[in-house]
């Protein structure tokens, strides 16, 4: 069985592209995890979340995606929660943003972090960890050790180009790469969404191919919070293996 | 031309129609490729046994020119599929020829056939996925020391 699931990052206002995102999650049935900027969450962005999230609770899953989505890294690079950031520093942004969420969406909200630009360090999993956070969706390009005994669930492949976001040839490819390897990819096999970058043609695409994922019968579509409550039943299930 | 049949290693490139293109992936280079409607149109028919020297006519009916007059512009691009390794020399197969993709009536323009390359996901698509990644996980590759 391929295990997938799906990220969207940067959801912050009610833009046409993230009702169109919400609904391609609708009409074919697939989860989407929504990275969710805690510090720029409108209050329209928040309603139509906490609205799409009660009548379709399988379907739309809300995380947090950093604070701010600021860049402290300065010139040398990207990251809100990377190197140059302290352990105090990176505890405060993060309970900022849990608290903001938790307050904007109560019981919609699911504690999995995403850091933005996909950089994070040891502190970051050590607040998490600290905060109660268990799930943390990195990916590429950045992979550190987690610790802290929190579970990275990565996004590995990214169907936008970020040098020449619109060119389609890049995200045909990814697809098609993604086809042809499905069954060897370690899995969960994690997607990377960014709905404000996508074009008309994105989203094309990106409905021809879940329709021919629906079509794989052996592909099982995954939140973080079913993936984590599955790996959480196959811990128990080997420490009582007698339990029925 | 030296070569009249070709075949695609399946095992090592992997390729679909995209609407007006083609996109083919060298799995062992890792470099791809998309081929506007004219290349994707030759490459497929050389995928499905047709020999070069009978390109022009299983695809005419496609094109409202007179696909003979474009022979230097078909061997180009069979050459270059060629050379990125995306068809290799094989063997007459016995099937009849591929029946041309729709449309039948010559409704298009037989434009030059271009193949781009794109190294942009090379390090991708090269790493072997299962037994080539380090300890970090996919897709970060084994050191060499590993």
């Amino acid at each position: 069985m391929i295990e997938l699931f799906l990220r969207d990052d940067d959801v912050d206002s009610e833009k046409e592209s993230l009702h169109r995102l919400i609904g391609v999650a609708l009409k074919w049935h697939v989860p989407i995890s929504f990275g969710v900027i805690p510090a720029s969450l409108t209050k329209e962005a928040r309603h139509l979340l906490n609205s799409v999230k009660s009548s379709h609770p399988d379907l739309i899953e809300l995380h947090q995606h950093g604070w701010k989505h600021a860049n402290h890294e300065g010139a040398t690079g990207k990251g809100e929660f990377g190197p140059k950031r302290s352990y105090d520093q990176q505890l405060d942004d993060l309970r900022r943003g849990r608290d903001t969420l938790e307050q904007a969406f109560g019981g919609n909200f699911f504690p999995a972090f995403s850091p933005p630009w996909n950089i994070y360090t040891v502190d970051t999993t050590r607040a998490m960890r600290e905060l109660g956070f268990s799930v943390l969706s990195a990916g590429v390009p950045y992979v550190v050790p987690c610790g802290h005994n929190i579970q990275n669930y990565p996004v590995m492949l990214d169907i936008l180009n970020w040098c020449y976001p619109t060119t389609l040839e890049y995200s045909r490819a990814i697809f098609l790469y993604m086809f042809a390897k499905l069954g060897n990819l370690p899995r969960p096999v994690g997607l990377l969404l960014h709905h404000m970058e996508m074009t008309a043609e994105t989203f094309e695409l990106l409905e021809t191919q879940l329709e021919r994922l629906w079509e794989t019968e052996q592909v099982v579509f995954h939140t973080f919070e079913t993936l984590e409550g599955k790996r959480i039943r196959s811990e128990e299930a080997e420490k009582h293996p007698n339990k029925t | 031309m030296e070569h009249n049949i070709f075949t695609v290693d399946e095992r090592g490139v992997v390729f679909e129609r995209f609407d007006d293109e083609v996109i083919a992936i060298n799995l062992n280079t890792g470099i791809y490729y998309s081929l506007n409607g004219t290349a994707a149109d030759i490459f497929e028919s050389l995928a499905g046994g047709c020999p070069v020297t009978e390109l022009a006519t299983a695809l005419q009916p496609r094109y409202k020119e007179d696909l003979r007059l474009f022979e230097q512009d078909i061997l180009r691009i069979v050459s270059e599929l060629h050379g990125a390794l995306l068809i290799e020399p094989g063997q007459a197969n016995g099937k009849s020829l591929p029946q041309p993709l729709s449309p039948c009536h010559p409704s298009l323009t037989f434009e030059p056939p271009v193949l781009k390359v794109h190294n942009d996901l090379q390090d991708l698509f090269v790493l072997d996925p299962v037994h080539e990644v380090g300890a970090e996980g996919w897709p970060t590759p084994q050191h060499p020391q590993n």
